[in-house]
C-alpha cells in the first residue's frame, strides 16, 4: 500500500464506520429494535473490514519510484570502518 | 519492532564485535530473515540514517534457519511496524474506532430512554382473606386471594430488556415505621406481556414480625425495576392505599 493508498484507506475506514453507525442507530430507533441496530452495525463493520483491510490494487496506484540498484552501485555508501570487518574474520572460522 | 530493532542490534554488534561475541554475530545472521538487505540500501524510514553496519560478506551468508525466515517474512508482511500500514495496523485502527462508535451508539440509545415518559397503571383487588391466624411463635400470618391487573406497556422502549415487578404490602407498626412484605412478583420479558391480569393467592407468605395485623390498615404497592439493554437501571412504584385486615383471626 502506497502513501496515497494509506490515506485513502484511513479516510474510507472512518467515513464508512461513521456512516454505518448513524444508519444503524436510525434503523434501530425507528424499528424500535436494539437487535436490528447491532446487526446493521456489525454488518457495516464487516464490510468496512473487507474494503479497508486487504491491500486492494486501488490502494497501489501511486507507487514510490526507487533508484535503480545499478545507480546505487555507482555511488557506494561509505563503509563504517575497516577495523570492524577485520575483527570479525576470526568468527567465521 | 522488527527492522528498527535489527538495525539497533547491528549497531551494537559492530561496536562490540570481536572474538568474544560469537553468539551475538550468529544471532545477527539469524536475524537477517527479518532484515532484507535490499531494504537497507534504500532510503527507507529507519535505516537510511545509519549505513548498514554488517559488511556485504556477512549479508551474503546463507541463512541457516529456513522456517525461521519464513515465519519472519510472514510476521513482516502482517504485523511488523516498518510496514507502517500493514493489515494488522489497519485492523487495529478499525477495531478501535468501531468499538468507540459502538459505545457511543449504546450511550445514545441509553440517552434516548429519557424521551420516554411512562404512564403505567396498576390495580389490585383483595377478593378474599383465606385464613388469618397467629403462628405458634406468636407472629400473625395472613393468606389472601387477589386480582392483580396492571398495564406497564409504556415502560418498554426499544432499549428495554425486561421489567421486574413485585407487589408489596406496606404498613406501619409501633416498632417499625415501614414494613414491606413481598406478596407476589414476576418478570415481564416483553411489551406484549406488560399488560396482564392475574388471579392469585399471595405467592410469598404474609407474616408480620409480631401480632400487629389485626385490623391493620395497609397499602399495596406495585414496585418495578426497569432493566435496559444498555444504561442505568431505574425503579418506580405505584402506591394503592386503603386496604384493611379483619379485626379477628379466622
Amino acid at each position: 500500500m502506497d502513501w496515497q493508498g494509506q490515506k485513502l484507506a484511513e479516510q474510507l475506514m472512518q467515513i464508512l464506520l461513521l456512516a454505518f453507525a448513524v444508519v444503524a442507530f436510525a434503523t434501530g430507533y425507528f424499528m424500535a429494535s436494539f437487535q436490528m441496530m447491532i446487526i446493521t452495525y456489525f454488518g457495516g463493520v464487516a464490510l468496512t473490514t473487507l474494503v479497508t483491510g486487504p491491500n486492494w490494487p486501488f490502494y497501489n496506484r501511486h507507487p514510490l519510484k526507487w533508484l535503480d540498484p545499478s545507480e546505487v552501485e555507482k555511488h557506494p555508501k561509505p563503509q563504517p570502518s575497516a577495523s570492524s570487518t577485520s575483527k570479525k574474520k576470526p568468527v567465521k572460522k | 519492532m522488527g527492522q528498527l530493532a535489527t538495525c539497533y542490534l547491528q549497531n551494537i554488534i559492530t561496536q562490540f564485535s570481536g572474538p568474544c561475541c560469537v553468539s551475538s554475530v550468529a544471532h545477527a545472521v539469524a536475524l537477517q530473515g527479518l532484515h532484507q538487505p535490499s531494504r537497507c540500501h534504500q532510503p527507507s524510514l529507519y535505516c537510511s540514517a545509519s549505513p548498514s553496519p554488517l559488511s556485504s560478506s556477512q549479508l551474503s551468508q546463507p541463512v541457516p534457519n529456513q522456517p525461521l525466515q519464513h515465519f519472519a517474512s510472514l510476521w513482516k508482511n502482517c504485523c511488523a511496524v516498518p510496514n507502517m500500514h500493514s493489515f494488522g495496523y489497519r485492523a487495529n485502527a478499525l477495531l478501535t474506532f468501531g468499538i468507540t462508535l459502538l459505545a457511543l451508539m449504546c450511550g445514545m440509545a441509553s440517552f434516548s430512554d429519557n424521551i420516554n415518559s411512562p404512564s403505567p397503571s396498576a390495580h389490585v383487588q383483595v377478593l378474599n382473606i383465606n385464613w388469618f391466624q397467629k403462628q405458634p411463635k406468636g407472629n400473625d400470618e395472613v393468606s389472601m386471594t387477589m386480582n392483580i391487573s396492571a398495564d406497564l406497556q409504556s415502560l418498554f422502549t426499544w432499549n428495554t430488556k425486561q421489567v421486574f415487578v413485585f407487589l408489596a404490602a406496606e404498613y406501619e407498626t409501633p416498632k417499625n415505621s415501614l414494613n414491606q412484605i413481598s406478596l407476589w412478583d414476576g418478570i415481564i420479558p416483553s411489551k406484549e406481556h406488560a399488560k396482564f391480569w392475574i388471579h392469585t393467592s399471595n405467592k410469598y407468605r404474609f407474616i408480620d414480625q409480631g401480632r400487629n395485623l389485626r385490623g391493620k390498615e395497609f397499602n399495596l404497592t406495585m414496585h418495578w425495576h426497569v432493566m435496559p439493554k444498555t444504561g442505568k437501571m431505574s425503579a418506580d412504584k405505584i402506591v394503592m392505599p386503603g386496604y384493611r385486615l379483619p379485626e379477628e383471626y379466622r
